[in-house]
């Protein structure tokens, strides 16, 4: 959908001059998700409502409802994906509803952005991206925001002082964290699944200017991620690159860089690229 | 046998932290050299120079050194590269067209606002996170 209809200029245009859009994450909805109960129960309410006029009601769907909350219209998500096919139910609701059209009610902004986190914590921004259209799916880069906080950065710079030359493994914990979401885009996102055959991420102080070093990072893995929920024997194998700026006395990342080098997955080349949102 | 691969692999150890060392190093200069706005050929010169024994060994040790081949050197790459490469891999605004459309924060808020203003409510419900892609 967000490759297809969602980026079609003229579906963007009925949805934000004529509709109020929302979307909703299966995974907040499920009994245990993180939306509130009035919020599930809401999205009952419409389901049930399309299964008491017998339409087409899924979890993976379109649903159009017409300003009083009733249903208007439904749309699997097969179908949703064609963009005719979608542009037609909107069209189809913007003749029969004669909204009030103007501009979005709500303003459009930024949906990837840095997520809460406590003070003197260090968000990552990843993005992967497949090279060469193969082995993942490739409509559009997928993202990922990683949060360390203070402990996990006290653990990253492991070494009591810093000169150049030093070198240093990074904390085994926190390399995990950073390197079990090196994978390109796939149905699965389950990172718990991810099994690390092979990984190492090693610092070496390049050089310290005015209280703050520059360490260089080098390092390479090898990681079992399913494509689908299910074992299917593909790996993430890659090496990494980067560096941090970091106040070497207080032990505070200035700037973060990561990339890989080479990086293969299901037969297919793909790219990793995480940074810090610099605060200082 | 055992015991020359063992020999093999911790002298291919030795010159490759030493080569690291020295790669590291230079990439520090022509980072300060690049920022004094000097002439890159030093640099070059350093890239070169770094490189010098990690080849010396590769050329010498080659045969021998598949037997640790485990380890593997990301290469050569200096900073302003690792730099320049994370910003190539960003998304264009044309992979982020989504965000060009006025989302709700939640189904009750669609409806509330649809309601205010004679809209309807386009609610698309789906597995994953669309805001990232990783769904």
């Amino acid at each position: 959908m967000r490759a297809g209809p969602l980026s079609n200029s003229k579906i963007i245009d009925l949805l934000n001059h004529s509709f109020v859009p929302v979307y909703s994450v299966n995974e907040e909805y499920a009994p245990a998700g993180s939306a509130s109960a009035e919020e599930k129960a809401e999205r009952e309410r419409i389901f049930k409502e399309g299964y008491e006029r017998h339409w087409s009601v899924g979890t993976v769907h379109v649903y159009v409802l017409r300003p009083d909350g009733h249903l208007f219209g439904t749309l699997h998500v097969a179908e949703a994906a064609r963009a005719p096919k979608l542009s037609a139910l909107l069209e189809k609701a913007v003749t029969e509803l004669n909204p009030t059209s103007g501009q979005p009610i709500v303003p459009p902004a930024p949906l990837s952005h840095p997520p809460a986190c406590e003070k003197d914590s260090v968000p990552l921004h990843l993005v992967a991206r497949s090279l060469d259209g193969r082995g993942a799916w490739n409509e559009f880069p997928v993202e990922n925001w990683i949060v360390l906080n203070r402990d996990e950065v006290n653990k990253f710079f492991a070494p009591k002082t810093f000169v150049p030359g030093t070198t240093w493994d990074i904390d085994r914990e926190i390399a995990t964290k950073l390197l079990t979401r090196f994978y390109p885009a796939t149905e699965n996102n389950d990172v718990s699944k991810n099994k690390f055959d092979r990984q190492s991420l090693k610092a070496t102080v390049v050089a310290i200017d005015d209280g703050v070093a520059r360490a260089r990072l080098e390092g390479d893995m090898k990681m079992e991620h399913w494509f689908y929920h299910k074992p299917d024997r593909k790996f993430v194998e890659a090496t990494v690159i980067g560096f941090v700026d970091f106040d070497s006395g207080k032990k505070e990342i200035r700037s973060l860089r990561l990339v890989t080098d080479e990086a293969t997955y299901g037969g297919g080349k793909f790219a990793i690229g995480l940074r810090s949102s610099e605060t200082k | 046998m055992n015991k020359s691969k063992s020999i093999a692999g911790s002298t291919f150890r030795r010159l490759q932290y030493t080569k690291n060392l020295i790669s590291a190093v230079a990439d520090a200069i022509r980072e300060k050299l690049v920022g004094l706005g000097v002439e890159t050929n030093y640099h070059r010169a350093m890239n070169v120079f770094s490189c010098t024994p990690f080849f010396a060994a590769i050329f010498l040790l080659g045969p021998i050194l598949r037997v640790d081949s485990g380890e593997k050197s990301a290469g050569a790459r200096d900073f302003s590269w690792i730099e320049q490469r994370v910003q190539e891999l960003q998304p264009t605004a044309k992979e982020r067209r989504i965000d060009e459309i006025g989302w709700a924060k939640d189904i009750r808020t669609a409806e509330k606002l649809a309601k205010e203003n004679n809209r309807p409510v386009f609610l698309f419900t789906h597995d994953g996170r669309i805001n990232i892609g990783r769904c």
